[in-house]
């Protein structure tokens, strides 16, 4: 006879373990659903979120009615939160799976029975105590793991404004893609903003003076006073060695002026490598270690002095209005006259520019939510080495001018490039 | 026992603090997060966008977050003022000729209505170097005597560490001062 009975209490057990989980989600799934939905069927959340409420036999079901009036209050907060698409669809689809409204039985109601069942044997006191403990524990879970829930959300509310306007900072991020020069007048800005183009249109101006970062993922970076053009990582090594020894300047990020645009043209990195001599000449792979690097950096320019000639002014403040406008003029002719070759160069080199920076554009709403969305973990979860990084955050979309915190989230380890976020991978 | 009674007290409630990073490119906000962080120099490459970081010092838990400083990205600081309870703003001693305009930069935001009266730290950064300016030249610079905010300038080498403790020792003791701001009101 007891065997019959455990018997029982096993089979029903499985019955349990077999029935609850599809549940379980279900049930999740459509509290979730249901907070998406939540302002235009609020009746259809409050029957989705609460099934149990209406039909607890059990003592202990008496809680959740208890614990209800305080999650509407997080709702919004959370529905905002977790209105990520991904986990959105799918917590649909896994409602729409589920027998959520036909399933009778709540998972506490069914943990209590099960246990009623196992313990059914030491007779009724036993089953008494099997349903307490079992309802009593599964309620007991789900209040902490609500808890923990609403915990998280509410951070996420909290930290909803942060989130959301970084999102819509960045998005501004377009403008990135753009070269900004700051003239006196509006076509003189033009002009030079072509003129600049066309210097990083050249090819050796797109090869990093210093790494051998190639074209592909365009040096952006310029030392205004030693006019060269470098990559990112290495423009971070540069600024490492002090303004006065190299002044690096964004050719998308920051606003150019006339006088800049003009050191630039001057120089480039094809004249820098004839001025500077043997150290001018020096490159180190670009998958060196950032410490190799930043000695070959620093190494390298304590033997190279500016070359010489009017250095633009940092602030940009300063404009030499007239004379540049004539020397504007002279200087468009001069590249208009310029050989055919060349233009049919910059010509072919301009679509690759427009579709890398179409593609960077693309891309670049995108990170920033990758980017929120690592924002918003809880700070436990973050914990220490939790790098949110920004703006283009997402290793793999790292662009050309977003990668800045790819390599910074390694930068504990010093990161081995091969590692890195391949701004390639961005194609 | 009021010492202990006091410490136990702060270790319990450690106070949440938003934090903001600013200055022009280059000062160094990505280096001295991350050796205020890690306590490690890092070689940054410069941040095209922003990195965020939660800090803990002194019972303060500082959700710090550093925002790229070139040109165009500085059009989106203001994105990040709000809720600001202290500003660190970092300037490059060494870099002379952009003094005046990180004082534009400083005064542009501190008149911004959604920065509601942080505390001001100022780091004269980059003191390690031969042609950086000393504090009070900074300072002067600055104009921080004509700022309505709480302000404190701390010559710093994030190169070498030095400073930093310091100028997070005024700012937690500044915050500490201050009553509790609900970030979410207002907004």
């Amino acid at each position: 006879m007891p065997h019959r009975l455990v018997r029982l209490a096993v089979m029903a057990c499985l019955l349990g373990a077999v029935t609850p989980s599809p549940k379980g989600d279900g049930g999740h799934a459509a509290r979730s659903d249901g907070k998406r939905t939540a302002p235009s069927s609020p009746r259809k959340r409050e029957g989705a979120s609460h099934p149990t409420v209406p039909r607890s036999r059990l003592h202990a079901t008496t809680q959740p009615v208890a614990a209800t009036p305080s999650r509407p209050s997080v709702q919004s907060g959370r529905a905002k939160a977790e209105a990520g698409a991904g986990a959105g669809a799918k917590a649909k689809a896994a409602s729409l799976g589920a027998p959520t409204e036909d399933a009778d039985l709540s998972s506490s109601e069914r943990a209590a029975l099960i246990g009623g069942l196992l313990l059914a044997p030491a007779g009724i006191g036993g089953f008494l105590l099997g349903c307490s403990l079992g309802g009593g524990g599964v309620l007991l879970y789900e209040k902490v793991s609500k808890g923990v829930q609403d915990a998280l959300s509410e951070f996420k509310a909290k930290h909803q404004h942060e989130i959301e306007g970084g999102f819509r900072s960045f998005e501004q991020y377009a403008q990135l893609t753009e070269i900004t020069v700051k003239a006196p007048s509006e076509e003189l800005a033009l002009a030079y903003k072509a003129r600049l183009t066309d210097v990083l249109s050249q090819p050796h101006n797109r090869r990093c003076f210093d790494c051998s970062h190639c074209e592909d993922e365009m040096a952006v970076w310029a030392s205004i006073n030693l006019g060269v053009f470098v990559c990112e990582r290495c423009a971070g090594m540069h600024r490492a060695l002090g303004t006065h020894k190299s002044r690096i300047k964004s050719a998308y990020a920051d606003v150019w002026t006339v006088e800049m645009i003009e050191r630039m043209e001057a120089l480039g990195n094809e004249r820098a490598r004839e001025l500077y001599g043997e150290a001018g000449r020096v490159r180190v792979s670009k998958d060196v270690d950032a410490e190799v690097l930043e000695v070959h950096v620093r190494d390298k320019y304590s033997k190279i002095k500016p070359a010489p000639g009017p250095l633009p002014s940092a602030s940009g403040k300063l404009y030499r209005c007239e004379p540049v406008a004539g020397e504007a003029a002279t200087a468009d002719a001069g590249a208009q006259a310029a050989p055919v070759a060349a233009a049919a160069r910059a010509s072919a080199r301009q679509p690759a520019l427009a579709s890398a920076s179409a593609a960077a554009s693309s891309l670049r709403p995108r990170p920033p939510k990758t980017a929120a969305a690592r924002t918003d973990l809880p700070a436990s979860a973050r914990s220490k080495r939790s790098k949110t990084m920004a703006a283009t955050g997402s290793k793999a979309k790292a662009s050309k001018l977003g990668g800045a915190e790819g390599p910074l989230a390694k930068k504990p380890k010093p990161k081995t490039p091969s590692s890195s976020p391949s701004p390639s991978a961005a194609r | 026992m009021g010492l202990i009674m006091s410490r136990f007290y702060d270790k319990l409630f450690t106070r949440e603090t938003r934090v903001l990073l600013l200055g022009l490119d280059g000062a160094g906000k990505t280096t001295i997060l991350y050796k205020l962080k890690l306590d490690e120099l890092v070689t940054t490459i410069p941040t095209v966008g922003f990195n965020v970081e939660t800090l803990e010092y002194r019972n303060l838990r500082m959700s710090v977050w550093d925002v790229g400083g070139q040109d165009k990205i500085r059009a989106l600081w203001r994105h990040y003022y709000h809720g600001t309870d202290a500003l660190i703003f970092i300037v490059d001693a060494n870099d002379h000729d952009r003094l005046k305009e990180a004082r534009d930069e400083l005064h542009k935001m501190l008149a911004d209505e959604d920065m509601t009266n942080p505390v001001v730290l100022v780091f004269a950064n980059k003191m390690d170097l031969p042609g950086a300016r000393s504090a009070s030249v900074v300072s002067d610079t600055l104009a921080l005597n004509s700022l309505k905010e709480t302000w404190y300038i701390q010559p710093s080498s994030a190169a070498r560490g030095d400073g930093l403790a310091q100028g997070l020792d005024w700012l937690s003791v500044q915050i500490k001062l201050r009553p509790v701001k609900k970030h979410g009101a207002g907004s």
